[in-house]
């Protein structure tokens, strides 16, 4: 079968391992049988013994416990067209640009940022250029003006601050 | 009668109507942005109270919390992010069966269970309301957290996936829980010397990275990213297709009306106990149990229909003793003091026709659900048809909006993300996802009625069953897990016996 | 070369452009961070006063409840808040007490006080059918130590002091009545109506309502005179002869170094907050005890209030 369930239930052992150990280290509270330790230890030890179970199954051809993930993707198979290969640009620059939104928020302003990810996100899915900057460019500003006008979210406005926006 | 009639004439008022209107609209355009919650339009109509009348204010926020709810089911439905953590019980099927070309119909059926278990839990509250609270005083942290063992017993068993992912996943739930400064004895566990964690991973982030994230990461991977999203959704009238459906799942929509209604009274976590344990309900009692999971609308409709009727529920605690169950009763609860209404047992007796005129409201707003809800699905399914990689552009620009809102703080838009390729690898390895929210949702509901239960009685476990209630809980849950652990072993011994002739066949 | 000379002056216009802007505080929404969950008393009030200052100010405020850890995380957050006036807080009572207790090294000295708005006495609670005064309630304890529980908070929460305190005073040791933690007043008054602890010890707004409906009895407040808003309700003094008095307290701050202008226009508007039939009402109404203190007297109340409790923790025996 598939090797990431057997994968998969080796890591949650071992988490779970690490678990116990981690949560051996929490301090025990005077007056109290149990202390703040407790429900991690029995977490880490379900995680253990079920990870291990959930690796052995996985191994075993006779255990058709898992779903296939076929049945997901089946309607979108059904259209027709057959699935293209990965794209690895867009998957790189979504991690890369929400890890850059994360550390530039304040000083880039979300309207600046936002439309700058969206935009190169959708040219690298093969949407045309100008198309792209302008549904990157309205649906920014409209949600930037919603959640701050409306909703009361404080957006930073960065960069564009002097704009007045 | 006579309360009955003047209430009449204090909903008559045209402020009033024109209020649950309003609000049902305001309500209805915060739920169905994905990752806005119900609570948050709720807190945000408070300011705009100040210039209402009692009756009016307490009416739109009836109003809008009823349409936010349902339409946080929206963006669950046709774009896999759950609005609420009651909704995540049903999102994947929901999700499911939009992509089969029946986002609308799934919508449309959970809409209409929704309003009848919400006019069964209004009815149920005008009628009974000050006895039913003094019943869910009598719970205890011994019957809690039987409670809370029961909700987590139901996302292990109902996942589709098979007994140990369900619990695999439960268990990532609970740990994530763990996270966080410990609310007993205030020592930070698995903070790893940040703040930032010591209060815990926000929830909201964290779901809308396992469920949207984690779809628009697959959707890359797969090379599905440019092709329709879903199959051209089927619009049916809603007498042509919906109504049947209704009539043929009728015992469904009835038993979840009343485990809502039930659960949902408790102070707490309730109502989204409910809608998990009327899933697995619908489930345990259907005749095609195998459909479940691939896009079947039993176990929505009933877990529809209890997820509203438990919302009236919610206000039984609130309204006779001034105790919130949730967040947004909490605030109504804060209102109500504002316009000098005390919630007690005399409000009942001093101002019953302004209680009963609230009761009213709450039939009102369920039914205006109705034409409301409908017009936003059949808007809302439209979205399907815009070309995937805009759709996707612009659902990651909610994602992040939505995940940032709900705490205004950067680090949740890392959560986010961490939990969308935590959810990603978990789905690829056959393990589900909804079990990890109920697990965030119920754990501390579950240690902390754990550990004060023990402080209580010195340690005993025996406690746990000596109190009538919690002890018929208790022994229900302890033969609930009996079942899958006979059948376990019962399968370990066939298996153990099965090994050699498989080597033979292989 | 000349676009390198109009970048220089784009960027200098857009700086000059910028400073004159923070003359006129505020200029966008302002944070204003709750440390409790919304529904309880602090979050009540904090909304109120929120929607009021909104008014001053003529900016949106948003209400974010940062929950957990027994006001930990939402403290911390205000204290680690950028000091531009634009996160605000609501300090509380476990202040005063984080750092005796050695759970967090915050004090007072962490923030810029702006304004007392209001202070508690705890009291102590039991069921109808419960002691029928606090003299009882504490011979009761002393009789069979640790058969009567008591709850209202977390551990070393203001409830659970108030209690370690009165027993202190009484001569006791602390676990005569052991103190079950829960997470806040809902869970407790909840253990309180289904008979599996005995006493609550919280403020009498938050059990108001439980005790119109019958189903909560107030023995005493630990004030040092009666409250005039509960004049029915005794002293601790009055009721079991013993000196303790202890109140929790709720206040607005931003983080230290507020720019002293900002500080000034928070403070001025708090104080045509706090004078708003709007704000007199709704204290009135849920019960809330109004204390006004502007920002030079809260700074001083903050000082004495850290004193008063650590003196009342290291007496009974919590503090590290």
């Amino acid at each position: 079968m598939s090797k990431a369930p057997f994968l998969a239930g080796v890591i949650l052992s071992l988490a779970g391992a690490g678990v116990i150990m981690e949560a051996m280290r929490l301090p025990v509270i005077p007056g109290q049988t149990y202390g703040p330790g407790l429900f991690p230890t029995v977490i880490g030890i379900g995680l253990l013994v079920f990870g291990a179970v959930y690796a052995l199954n996985a191994r075993r051809p006779t255990e058709p416990a898992i779903v296939p993930e076929a049945e997901w993707a089946a309607p979108d198979a059904e259209e027709g067209s057959a699935p293209e290969r990965p794209f690895y640009g867009a998957l790189a620059w979504l991690i890369a640009g929400l890890a850059g939104t994360i550390l530039l928020w304040e000083t880039a302003g979300f309207v600046l940022l936002m439309s700058v990810v969206l935009m190169v996100f959708m040219i690298l899915l093969g949407v045309r250029l100008w198309l792209a900057g302008l549904v990157a460019v309205a649906s920014t500003i409209m949600v930037y003006a919603i959640f701050i006008r409306i909703l009361t979210v404080p957006l930073p406005s960065g960069l564009l601050a002097p704009l007045g926006l | 009668m006579q309360t009955l009639l003047e209430a009449f004439g204090l909903i008559a008022d045209p402020q009033v109507v024109v209020t649950v209107l309003l609000a049902s609209i305001f309500g209805l355009f915060v739920g169905a942005i994905p990752g806005l919650t119900a609570t948050m339009a709720t807190a945000l109509l408070v300011p705009m109270t100040f210039f209402m009348d009692p009756l009016s204010s307490i009416a739109a926020i009836v109003a809008c919390t009823a349409t936010a709810i349902t339409a946080g089911d929206i963006p669950g439905c046709l774009l896999r992010i759950p609005g609420t953590p009651a909704s995540a019980a049903y999102t994947d099927e929901t999700f499911m069966m939009t992509k089969k070309g029946l986002g609308a119909q799934a919508l449309g059926s959970s809409l209409v269970s929704s309003v009848i278990g919400g006019l069964f839990g209004a009815v149920v509250l005008m009628v009974a309301a000050p006895s039913l609270a003094r019943v869910a005083l009598n719970f205890s942290s011994f019957e809690y957290f039987w409670l809370a063992c029961i909700g987590l017993s139901c996302a292990a068993l109902v996942s589709a996936s098979g007994l140990v992912a369900g619990l695999l996943s439960l268990l990532i739930g609970l740990l994530i829980a763990c996270v966080g400064m410990d609310v007993i004895s205030g020592s930070p566990r698995f903070t790893f010397g940040s703040v930032q964690l010591m209060g815990g991973v926000s929830f909201v982030p964290a779901m809308i990275g396992m469920f949207a994230i984690s779809e628009l990461l697959d959707s890359l991977l797969n090379g599905t990213a440019r092709q329709r999203f879903a199959k051209p959704q089927k619009i049916t009238g809603i007498f042509h297709g919906i109504l049947p459906l209704i009539s043929k799942y009728r015992r469904n929509v009835a038993r979840g009306s009343i485990i809502g209604t039930i659960i949902g009274i408790l102070p707490g976590a309730g109502g989204d106990i409910a809608a998990w344990i009327t899933y697995t309900t619908a489930r345990r009692f259907s005749k095609e149990p195998q459909k479940f999971g691939t896009g079947h609308p039993e176990g929505v409709i009933e877990a529809g229909a209890a997820n509203n009727a438990g919302l009236s529920g919610a206000w039984v605690p609130a309204l006779v003793f001034g105790v919130p169950g949730d967040a947004v009763t909490a605030i109504a609860v804060g209102v109500l003091f504002m316009k000098g209404i005390n919630p007690g047992p005399r409000l009942f007796e001093t101002q019953g026709a302004m209680l009963y005129a609230v009761f009213m409201i709450f039939l009102i707003a369920n039914i205006a659900l109705l034409p409301i809800g409908w017009f936003a699905i059949r808007a809302a399914s439209k979205i399907l048809s815009v070309p995937r990689p805009q759709l996707m552009a612009v659902l990651l620009l909610f994602c992040i909006v939505g995940s940032f809102a709900i705490n205004n703080t950067v680090f949740d838009i890392g959560v986010m993300l961490v939990f969308g390729v935590l959810a990603f690898a978990l789905s690829k390895a056959g393990i589900p996802i909804a079990p990890i929210i109920l697990g965030i949702v119920l754990g501390p509901l579950l240690e902390q009625n754990f550990l004060t239960s023990m402080t209580i009685a010195d340690g005993s476990v025996i406690a746990f069953f000596e109190r009538p209630i919690a002890g018929i809980l208790g022994v229900f849950v302890l033969l609930l897990w009996s079942i899958p652990l006979v059948s376990a072993i019962l399968q370990l011994f066939r298996l153990m016996f099965a090994t050699k002739p498989v080597k033979l066949t292989g | 070369m000349k676009l390198t000379r109009r970048l220089v002056l784009a960027a200098a216009a857009v700086f000059t452009l910028s400073t004159p802007v923070l003359a006129q505080y505020p200029e966008r929404p302002i944070t204003l961070i709750v440390p409790w969950a919304a529904g309880g008393g602090t979050d009540a009030t904090a909304r109120t006063v929120a929607s009021l200052l909104e008014q001053e100010l003529g900016k949106p405020i948003n209400v974010v409840n940062r929950t957990g850890g027994g006001g930990i995380i939402g403290h911390t957050e205000i204290a680690n808040a950028k000091p531009d006036g634009y996160t605000l807080g609501v300090i509380t009572t476990e202040l005063s007490l984080y750092h005796w207790l050695g759970t967090s090294p915050l004090d007072y000295k962490n923030y810029t006080p702006i304004a007392l708005y209001n202070t508690d006495a705890q009291s102590i609670n039991v069921r109808p059918d419960g002691p029928k005064d606090l003299k009882e309630l504490l011979a009761r304890a002393k009789e069979k130590p640790g058969s009567l529980k008591a709850s209202g908070a977390n551990r070393g929460g203001a409830p659970h002091l108030a209690m370690a305190g009165l027993l202190n005073a009484s001569q006791m040791p602390v676990d005569t009545v052991p103190w079950v933690p829960t997470d806040g007043i809902t869970p407790a008054l909840q253990l309180l109506t289904s008979n599996a602890i005995a006493v609550v010890g919280t403020t009498i707004p938050e059990v108001q309502a439980m005790v119109d409906a019958g189903e909560v009895r107030t023995l005493a407040i630990m004030r040092a005179e009666r409250d005039p808003s509960f004049p029915n309700v005794p002293t601790v003094k009055e009721a079991a002869g013993v000196d303790w008095y202890l109140s929790s307290w709720r206040g607005i701050a931003g983080p230290k170094d507020l720019p002293a202008d900002v500080a000034k226009r928070l403070s001025d508007a708090m104080a045509k907050v706090v004078e708003k039939p709007e704000f007199k009402s709704f204290m009135s109404a849920r019960k809330f005890g109004m204390d006004y203190a502007d920002a030079q007297k809260f700074a001083k109340f903050l000082a004495d209030a850290d004193e008063r409790f650590g003196t009342a923790i290291k007496a009974a025996g919590l503090a590290k």
